[in-house]
Parts: structure tokens; sequence; C-alpha cells
């Protein structure tokens, strides 16, 4: 825990009695955590409860994942529930753990105090599932226990006697089968009866010299705001940690106490380290054994053993990982363009019709050029976000995503990374941004900032307009070695070269800014089960609902200002010059034109002359614009239509001094190279903003990653131009 | 199988072992032993890093592991 409360404060110590004696809440609202093991169906449990009334963001000033969903019990009464991260146990280790605890005991940040826990318990795995059960039940406050996948229990032949279980825990038990949506009617009538029912306690004894010794240390806590329960569980908690000290936020004594409570411990015999847990599992052995009869030899989980001796087989292993992330890449990147072009059709359509019903001027071009083109290049995106996040819900229920993580962990951790930060990796060949929402299946805050830095390093499709307008003009369509053609060839070049930076700037931060020990791994290998249908489209929905919400009006808001920038100041129309070098002329005389010639002292040393500076200055929002940019002015109608003669109008260009080609082969290489490395994506910066923290936090790790990869672009790009140059590589 | 004798890693891994299942008592049966090991303990499958299984001591029940 961070802080220590005063008593007034404390939601706990406010009623030590241990039994409630006001109302289950200060409103009419009941508040409801929920907590339980990963892979206990506990999200598929929360959205079968609150279906898409969910509310998405962060706990505040960390990192890790805040889900708030409502609904309205039968009767007419509000239930408010939060989402807590999976949690093995209550002890701490990992940030998310510390986030489920700073709330069960009223301290997290956000001051959100739960009036029930609904602890969520895996009814096929029991026994493990009891540890974190116990350490809840400690908390002092009314629990619930949703005992989840009852059905996958029985399958297997495990009965659990749950009047008896609800003896032993001293607190409701509820069967459930979440993906069915069965159990949830008694289960919120079961939260309502729980509000007023007495708290329950510690349903085991410590051996008495334990006892003793770690009354101080209860004593002390209970003196520091914690109701007596909970101090217990404290005590116990605090024995087995590294550095207990820290835990306690400078409590006076209470370091003390605790080193006072190891060395009587030491001396009665006790192992302190290791205590708290052999006086659970004691306890959930009991438990177990009075509770659960098993009507079957089956052995649980053999279908998934039979399944992991082949993915998980040296040989076979990857190539179905392989396989599946073509399959995923494919999606992706294929099948989503169909959708992205109605989409893209729809919108075109819709801002010509528009268009025609506006007087001609400046508000037609806003609303036409600037609001539908800033709209369309966020909604484009959609279908991607909406395939790529269906398939990775599939890989998770599934139970795929773990034995994928601990295929690439190896290699991942070579970068000091883990495995799970290859899904977000690959993920970004299609698209940074649904990459970087990705990054969300990473528990470690530092691993997750240090994907999200490099995602957008990958080569995605946005960059593919660009590669392919510049190889087709500049590369010869040859072959090399007489089967590879050099123009696939240079493309698969600029692929690997993101690929690499990406692997190498993420070994840089985890040595620098976001530097912390290498975790080892701990994996579970959950059970492979069929995914719901219904969680998924919750979590697509969801997933596309954040997306729109908040990258959608921060795109829409810069696609208004570059527009702006484009558009004023306006030049005087000249009736002699035709509509392209009309164009042209007003973009040189706009604010981003007089831009382009303001950078062009910047971009000069990499070979570019203003025409490149205002098309890179212009697609800072969308790198596929320098395409389009390019295009206006060059005059050479829409880019998509006319790539070739766009290409054709570049290598005929020359300068009118000199005489000497603009674009050399060598300045169309450096340009891609540019491309690979520049992060010229609003969506992508928004998303960081985004899920990087937010607020000023997030601004800083967008900014610099903006920063980073424009040094790294800029220094790639010269060092082509100059050494080609120096290597008499320039004409 | 084995029986963990002793979880001698750091103690806030030590501590996320024992929540997973892994404590000295406890039963495991080794599945793999490539990179890192895979193990079944308590119903649970579960892959620890090289890093976590150097610190565990076992005794092996019926196969040496």
């Amino acid at each position: 825990m961070s802080t220590l409360q005063s008593p007034e404060s404390s939601p706990v110590a406010a009623n030590r009695s241990g039994v409630r004696t006001t109302g289950s809440s200060t409103s009419d609202v009941l508040r409801v955590a929920i907590i339980g093991n990963p892979n206990t169906g506990k999200t598929t449990l929360f959205n079968a409860l609150t279906g898409l009334r969910q509310r998405v963001g962060n706990f505040a000033g960390v990192t890790v994942e805040r889900v708030e969903g409502s609904f309205r019990a039968s009767d007419g009464r509000r239930v408010s529930v939060l989402d807590l991260p999976g949690s093995y146990s209550l002890s701490a280790g990992s940030p998310d753990e510390k986030i489920a605890l700073d709330v069960l005991l009223g301290q997290s940040r956000d001051r959100w105090r739960p009036d029930v826990v609904l602890v969520v318990i895996d009814a096929a795995n029991l026994e493990r599932n009891l540890f974190l059960t116990s350490q809840v039940i400690e908390l002092g406050l009314p629990v619930v226990v949703a005992l989840n996948q009852i059905d996958v229990a029985e399958e297997h032949g495990i009965n659990i006697d749950i009047p008896e279980l609800i003896h032993e825990l001293g607190v409701p038990v509820v069967p459930t089968v979440a993906k069915r949506g069965q159990g949830i009617d008694p289960l919120t009538n079961a939260l309502f009866i729980a509000a007023s029912l007495p708290f329950p306690e510690r349903k085991f004894l410590l051996p008495p010299a334990a006892a003793v010794a770690l009354a101080p240390v209860s004593a002390l806590l209970v003196q520091h705001g914690l109701v007596r329960c909970a101090a217990d569980m404290e005590a116990l908690r605090l024995l087995a940690l590294d550095k207990a000290e820290a835990h306690l936020n400078g409590a006076p004594g209470l370091s003390a106490a605790i080193t006072r409570a190891v060395d009587e411990l030491k001396a009665a015999g006790f192992a302190p380290n290791r205590f708290e847990s052999e006086v659970r599992y004691a306890w959930i052995a009991g438990v177990a054994q009075r509770t659960v009869s098993r009507t079957s030899d089956k052995v649980q989980g053999q279908i998934s053993h039979r399944i992991d001796a082949v993915v998980l087989h040296r040989v076979w292993g990857p190539i179905i990982f392989a396989l599946l992330m073509a399959i995923v890449f494919e999606s992706v990147f294929a099948w989503a363009k169909p959708f992205a072009d109605g989409i893209q059709a729809a919108l075109d359509w819709l801002g010509t019709y528009v268009g025609k019903h506006l007087p001609a001027g400046d508000l037609n071009s806003l609303v036409v050029d600037g609001v539908f083109g800033g709209v369309g290049s966020v909604l484009v995106f959609l279908p991607q976000i909406a395939i790529l996040f269906a398939f990775i819900g599939v890989l998770e229920q599934s139970g795929y995503m773990a034995r994928a993580a601990f295929l690439m962990d190896r290699v991942m951790r070579r970068v000091g990374l883990h495995g799970k930060s290859f899904i977000p990796m690959l993920s970004g060949y299609a698209c940074a941004v649904p990459g970087i929402m990705a990054t969300r299946t990473i528990e470690d805050p530092k691993d997750r900032l240090a994907t999200i830095m490099v995602v957008p390093l990958m080569s995605c499709s946005a960059r593919l307009p660009v590669y392919t307008l510049l190889i087709g003009a500049f590369v010869p369509a040859i072959h090399v070695w007489g089967v590879v053609g050099l123009q696939g060839l240079t493309m698969l070049v600029m692929y690997v070269l993101g690929t690499v930076a990406a692997l190498a700037a993420a070994a840089v931060f985890k040595r620098t800014l976001l530097k912390g020990p290498v975790r080892p791994m701990i994996l579970e290998l959950p059970p492979y089960r069929r995914p719901s249908l219904n969680s998924l489209a919750v979590s697509v929905t969801q997933r596309c609902r954040l997306f729109l919400q908040r990258a959608g009006t921060v795109i829409l808001a810069l696609s208004i200002v570059l527009w702006a920038l484009a558009t004023y100041p306006k030049s005087t129309s000249n009736p002699s010059l035709s509509d392209a070098a009309q164009q042209e002329e007003q973009l040189g005389h706009s604010a981003l034109g007089r831009i382009g010639h303001g950078i062009e002292p910047l971009v000069r040393p990499l070979g570019y002359d203003w025409k490149i500076g205002v098309s890179i200055a212009a697609s800072f929002a969308a790198r596929e614009v320098f395409v389009s940019t390019m295009s206006t002015i060059y005059g050479a109608g829409k880019a998509d239509d006319n790539v070739e003669a766009l290409g054709n109008r570049l290598r005929e260009e020359h300068d009118p001094q000199t005489g000497k080609r603009v674009y050399t082969p060598l300045i169309a290489v450096g340009l891609m190279v540019f491309y690979v490395f520049a992060l010229m994506c609003m969506s992508t910066m928004a998303v960081t903003v985004r899920e990087a923290g937010g607020g000023r936090i997030g601004w800083q790790w967008a900014g610099l990653q903006f920063a980073y990869m424009l040094a790294l672009a800029y220094g790639a790009a010269f060092a082509v131009y100059r050494g080609g140059l120096a290597l008499g590589l320039g004409g | 199988m084995a029986t963990v004798l002793d979880i001698g890693c750091a103690p806030d891994e030590a501590c996320r072992l024992r929540a997973l299942g892994v404590c000295e008592g406890s039963s495991v049966r080794v599945i793999d032993d490539r990179h890192c090991m895979v193990l079944d303990v308590r119903g649970t499958r579960l892959a620890l890093g090289n890093a976590l299984t150097s610190g565990i001591t076992v005794q092996p029940e019926s196969a040496r592991i």
C-alpha cells in the first residue's frame, strides 16, 4: 500500500465491530469491485453484467487500465462495477496487484471505494483461486464469490458442495457460467444481500507462537487506521516481502516491528518468508477436501495437454505460430481494405454531396477538405482496429496468446522486452494505432511503454503509397541474380530496416529511460477454451469506440489546423494559370508553403528542395499525404489514380538554373529511408498520448517518440544521401 | 513428479510463485525444459524462466527432474 490513512478517513475503520450499522453506501448506487485470478472469466463476467455500459480509462497516475461499468438490477437499483486487474494475490508484486490492493483498502488515488467485493473463482481450479480469496476475505469488506465456469468443472467430474463452501468461506457463493450469462441474477441479488451482512473474517487460526509474534505489527497497523482483520492480513503479507518498509511508506515503527516479528518467528521455528503461503495453503487444502469431490478420473486439461504437445512442439510450434501470425497480418493488411475503401468512398460521396449544397468558398473547403478529409483519415483505420482486436480477443480467450508469448519470449528477451510485446509489434506492420492499443496485454508498465515507443518504427500500410511512388519512379524493374526483382527487394529492405530499428530502439529504451530489472518469465498457460462471441463483440466495440472518441477528437482538430495552414493566407488568383498551377501557387503562398520554404535550409543537406519540404510538412498529419501533396504540386491529378504519371514527372524534373535532375535515385532512397523512421501520423501520436498515461505524461512520451523518430529519420536520410554522394552515386 | 523443497528466488518473485501454487511442499510435474520450464502444479500449467527455476530446489517423487 502506498499510504496509511487516519482512522477518521478509513472506510474500514469506521466499522471496527465487523458489523455494518449504516446503509450499504452513502449513495443509492452499490459499488462493486471485481477481482480474480487471470483466466477465470472475470472480464467475461464483467461484460455479462454491464454489457456496453463501460467507461475505459487509466488508474490515476499509472498506465494500468481501469474499466468501470454499470447496470440496473431487476428491481431498478443501480450497481456500479469496477473491473480490477487480474491478480493471483494481494502481495503487490506487480503494479496491477498494487492497484487492486489500494482500491480494496480504499486508498486508490481516485478515491473509489467498493461497498462489496466480487471475487471470481475458476471452479475447475479451486485451490489456487482460494489463495487470493482468503486474502480478500480478510480485508474487512463484504465479499461475494462467483464460482465461475462451473460447467467446465462438472464436465471434468469435479463436484463442489456449494453450501459447504459457503460455510467454509463465510460469504455468499454463487455458481455462474459467465460465457452463457448463467447465474447473473442470483449473483446480483447476492451482492445486495452481502452488503448488509456482517463482514467476513479470517477463517483459520495461526499457531499460538506466530500469533504472539505478529500481534505488535497488527496493533501498529490498527493504530494507523486499518480495521483489525485487514491489519492481521497485512501483517502476514508483509513478512514475505522484500523491503517491506517500502510498502509501508514510512509509517513510524512498522519496519522495526516487522523485523522483530521475523526474528521471533524464526526463533519459534517458522520460515517467515513462506509463512503466509504455508498457513493459507494448509487451510485451503482442508477446504478443498471438505468441499470438492471427484466423480471421474478424467485428468483435467487432457485435451489442452494434447494441443500443447503440438502447439509448443520444437518444430511444429514455431511453424503454427508463424502461420497464425501470417493470417493475422494478412487479415489486418488485406481484409480490412474493402471496408476501408467502402468507408472512404462513402465519405467522399458525402463530402461531394455536402460540397455541392454549400456555397463555394472557404466554408465549403473547410467542410469538404478539412472535416471530411480529416474524419476520413480516422475512420479508414476502423476496420483494421476491429479486425485486429477480434483476432486478439480470439487468441486471448482461446488461451493461445499465452503460448505465443511463451514461444516469442526468448527472442524478445534479447532486446529487453517480453514475449507479449511481439503481437503489438507485428500489428505495427499493418498500422501502429491498433498495435499501440494492443500493448495493453503487457503487464509491466516499462515493457509496455518501451513497446509503445517502438511500434511506429514497424513499416505500416500508410508508408506503402510513399514506397510505391518512389520505388516505381526510381528503382529500375530489373532482376538481381536472375530471380529477385530489385523493386520488391528494395521494398523488403525498407521493412527490414524498420524492424531492426524497432528492436534496437527497444533495447536502448530498456537500458536507459525505461531501465528496470528484466523480470523472469512467469506465465500461466491456461486451458484452451472456446471464445465467447458475446464478450468478443463487447471488447471489439469497446476498442472501436475508444479509438473514435479519443483519437477522433484530436485528429479532427489537427486536420482543421492543417487545412487552415494550407489555405491561408490566400494568393491572388491569376486567371492565366491553369487550375493545377494555381493550386501550386496557392500552396506556395500559404502558411504551409512558407513553412516549406522556411525549412528548406534544413532539408537541403538531405538533397531536398522546398517542394519536398512542403510535402513532408503537410504529411505530418498522415504520411500518405506526401503523395497527394506532391501530386498537387506537380499537377499530376489525384495521386491514387495516377501514381505512374507522378513518377514520370518526378524523374523528368530538372533544375531550371543548373539543368540537373532534381530527383535522383539516391534522393529517392534517402526519402524512403526518411519515411521508414519518421513518425508522420497524428493518429499514432494521439493514441500514444492516451496509452502512455494521458495528460502531461502522455504528451511527453508522444513528444519524445516524435522527436527521436524524426532525429533518426533525419540522421539516416542524411547518411544515405551524403554517403551516396561520397561513393559517387549522386547521378 | 517432484516435491518443491525450497524456493530460493528473490522475495517478490517467490511471492508470485507461491500465489500461483508453487510453494514449499507442492507437487510439480515437469512437462518441458528447453529454454525455460513448463510445469504442471495444482492443476495449472506454468511456464517459468530459467532465472526462476534455477532457484527452486525439488525432490523427485517418481521420476528424476
